[in-house]
């Protein structure tokens, strides 16, 4: 039996670290650490709540907007502020194409190369690579010299030392199965994934302010000026432009990501059965319909919430906030009851207190506290969050068009439901809810605009701006479902000041280490049973560790039995 | 309408003086200089590849860490040594940058010219604001970075 390690390489972002027993070609056992603490809760102590997302935006390095989200409607629910519709409308809109860049920035820079190995590319016949595409969308730039260009661009690089940003990948790892020509499919839509980025950004630019960080949000609805007579206002102008980036954005997904993510899963079918984990999935559901704060009406979302439990799609439990409650047993914090209780987020205890090894260290003592994460539990259940949760909850409750486009892959791939619960169908669960969401933009910016055209141009409500006509106490809590699963801000509010504020993010549902009755997080239970062709070279664990789009950077250091190095690569 | 030259401020202003590349860039910002735009990049990684690309030249401030560096002395990184993503910047974002250069070359829109300027950090705890000895450098930071992007401008002749 041997200990693989994935540990960070940089120390300030690097925080994930991964332990995993292999025994037999395959993973008995794995452990998820987190190994660097922010305690970024403090900070917001003493502030005005109504400046909290902006510092909150600042917590998660990659996904600002979504902090700022939670934060508002965190702050909004304790104060029982409703933001008018207009606001809502721009929010969800927001919030849609930033799932859709997210996710097609993951799929093509990030995850792809877990199956694509860029340097066999190389070898690709550009007539047969044309064939190819055309064969499975069509997608304009699919001529033979088209991938030439790309191919001869690439070999360049390749050739003269720079592989940039592929420069971390296990190319020849006997794990890649996709021939040279769906390599040089693959590379070529990672380029013209980067050009979808650098347009489609301009969505934020123009529902966000100055990027790229949004500054519009604003508790009780936003600061984006409507005025169909202003030329620095959302008007008919505006509105034209946004029509024209979010279908630029949904053709890009239709003829690119999906067909590619399909042609992947062809080559890898038994990554289905890889990877499942938990079984347990929970959406908190978003996108409200009206404009309540989806934390008052959750039964009003486009995507659903609920709870789908033991991979029974038969049932969607409902989900109810008060049941979320954190344990720290395995996680270097204390708590004033004692370190087996579980609390809940708005009474929650940030209390440091690590007992880990010094630094420099080969293994962490995973039977103590190994990990800066919570264990974040729902009605003392282990549950994964993210795409595959909430694409489940969706198809388990009869959204129509997840519905469909699940059932559309299923068949495609001739698989049965149950291929779903894996790796594969993580990675799956992002295109069809990419694909879901890029046609919803468009539907909700219809909305936005008839909404307009019929008079109503309101977009804050201040009457409950001043905090003279706050409670001397409230609380509340925002729920949102951000591109890498469920996120909770908790606030207590005293005196107009923030009292007390905890956020319980994606990464802890799924990242968390074991709770104080030993039960395993979505990353370790998923991790089980993985094959590992090849202990030096780990690319089975980035597979399912990347499957859940895990936000950090990370390296992996691989040791032999007795605890040597025997290799260590920088992952991306 | 994109400025040629782009002023480019990484790291968390939640982690003290790790953020001390932002505050910079603001600095810089104040200086007003002609033809340059300037961007809190905070911590985004790739997501800055539309920011960078279209550009005569990139300026980075950020934190650093070099050998025998001491809290407070200013580096400047030569254009290979950032593209290179030497272990030298310090935040989130280490590698990031590198790889965003590298991804705009390898997307057909090369940026011509990158250098960085950072600061050893004397603290890295966390909170919001830097140190007041790092805010005491600042400025030597930024006429670094003002003699670097006005030898930019003198080099490069940008069509109107």
């Amino acid at each position: 039996m041997s200990r693989i390690v994935v540990d960070p390489i940089t120390r300030i972002e690097g925080h994930l670290r991964v332990e995993a027993e292999v025994d037999g070609g395959k993973i008995t056992d794995a452990w998820s650490s987190c190994t660097m603490w922010r305690g970024i809760e403090k900070i917001l102590n003493g502030r005005d709540p109504r400046d909290a997302w902006y510092f909150t935006q600042r917590i998660c390095g990659v996904c600002t907007t979504v902090h700022a989200m939670a934060s508002v409607r965190a702050v909004e629910n304790a104060l029982g502020i409703e933001p008018p519709l207009n606001a809502q409308l721009i929010r969800n809109l927001i919030q849609a194409s930033q799932f859709v860049h997210d996710h097609v920035v993951h799929f093509y820079h990030l995850h792809a190369l877990d199956w694509v190995d860029v340097v066999s590319a190389l070898d690709a016949d550009p007539a047969a690579t044309a064939d190819l595409a055309q064969s499975i969308s069509a997608y304009p730039r699919s001529s033979p010299t088209y991938f030439a260009a790309v191919r001869d661009r690439l070999a360049n690089f390749v050739s003269a030392g720079r592989l940039g940003p592929f420069t971390n990948g296990y190319w020849g790892h006997p794990a890649y199965r996709l021939p040279p020509e769906g390599n040089l499919l693959a590379v070529s839509h990672y380029l013209d994934a980067l050009e979808f980025q650098r347009k489609y950004v301009e969505i934020h630019a123009i529902l966000g302010g100055k990027n790229p960080h949004l500054q519009t949000y604003l508790v009780g609805g936003m600061a984006v000026p409507i005025d169909p007579n202003s030329q620095n206002a959302i008007n008919a102008g505006t509105i034209g432009r946004l029509r024209g980036l979010l279908q630029e954005g949904l053709d890009f997904v239709t003829q690119a990501y999906i067909p590619d993510l399909l042609l992947v899963a062809s080559f890898y079918e038994d990554w289905a059965g890889i990877g499942g984990g938990l079984g347990n999935y929970m959406s908190f559901g978003d996108f409200p319909l009206g404009n309540k704060n989806p934390s008052m009406d959750p039964d009003n979302l486009f995507l659903p919430r609920g709870i789908v439990l033991g991979k029974d799609l038969g049932t969607v439990h409902p989900m109810a906030p008060t049941k979320i409650a954190e344990y720290i047993s395995h996680s270097w914090y204390s708590y004033e009851e004692g370190d087996d209780v579980a609390l809940p987020p708005l009474e929650g205890e940030t209390t440091p207190n690590y007992t880990g090894p010094e630094p420099p260290y080969e293994f962490l003592d995973t039977d103590a506290k190994y990990s800066w994460l919570k264990s974040p539990r729902y009605d003392d259940t282990p549950v994964e969050v993210g795409p595959l949760a909430r694409m489940l909850v969706a198809y388990a409750s009869g959204h129509e068009r997840v519905v469909e486009l699940v059932d559309t892959v299923l068949t495609k791939l001739g698989v049965g439901a149950e291929a779903l619960f894996s790796t594969l169908g993580r990675t799956a669960a992002r295109g069809i809810e990419t694909q879901v969401l890029a046609e919803y933009s468009l539907a909700l910016l219809d909305t936005l605009a008839a909404n307009i055209a019929g008079g109503d141009l309101q977009i804050h409500n201040g009457e409950l701006w001043d905090p003279k006509t706050w409670p001397d106490e409230a609380s509340g809590f925002g729920m949102h479902e951000a591109p890498r699963g469920s996120l909770s801000h908790w606030v207590k509010i005293a005196g107009g000041k923030v009292a007390s504020y905890q956020a319980v993010v994606p990464s802890t549902w799924n990242a968390g280490p074991r709770d104080a009755n030993g039960r395993r997080g979505a990353y370790e239970a998923a991790l089980l049973d993985t094959p590992m062709a090849d202990p030096a070279q780990p690319l089975e664990i980035l597979r399912t560790v990347h499957s859940f789009d895990p936000c950090m950077a990370c390296a992996a250091h691989v040791l032999d039995k007795d605890g040597n190095p025997v290799v260590e690569v920088q992952v991306l | 309408m994109t400025a040629p030259f782009l002023v480019l401020g990484l790291g968390n202003e939640l982690f003290t003086d790790e953020g001390v590349g932002v505050v910079a860039a603001r600095a810089f910002a104040a200086r007003q200089i002609p033809e340059v735009d300037v961007v809190d990049g905070g911590t985004l990684g790739i997501a800055l590849l539309p920011t960078v690309v279209d550009r005569e030249a990139v300026l980075v401030f950020d934190a650093v860490v070099a050998d025998d560096a001491t809290p407070g002395e200013v580096v400047v990184l030569a254009d290979g040594e950032v593209r290179q993503g030497r272990r030298a910047l310090y935040s989130a974002h280490q590698l990031g940058i590198a790889e965003v250069l590298a991804a705009a070359d390898l997307a057909g829109a090369p940026v011509p010219r990158v250098a960085a300027v950072g600061m050893v950090p004397y603290s890295l705890d966390t909170g919001y604001g830097i140190s007041p000895e790092a805010s005491a450098r600042v400025e030597a930071m930024v006429d670094r970075g003002v003699e670097i992007v006005e030898r930019w401008r003198r080099e490069v002749t940008v069509d109107a």
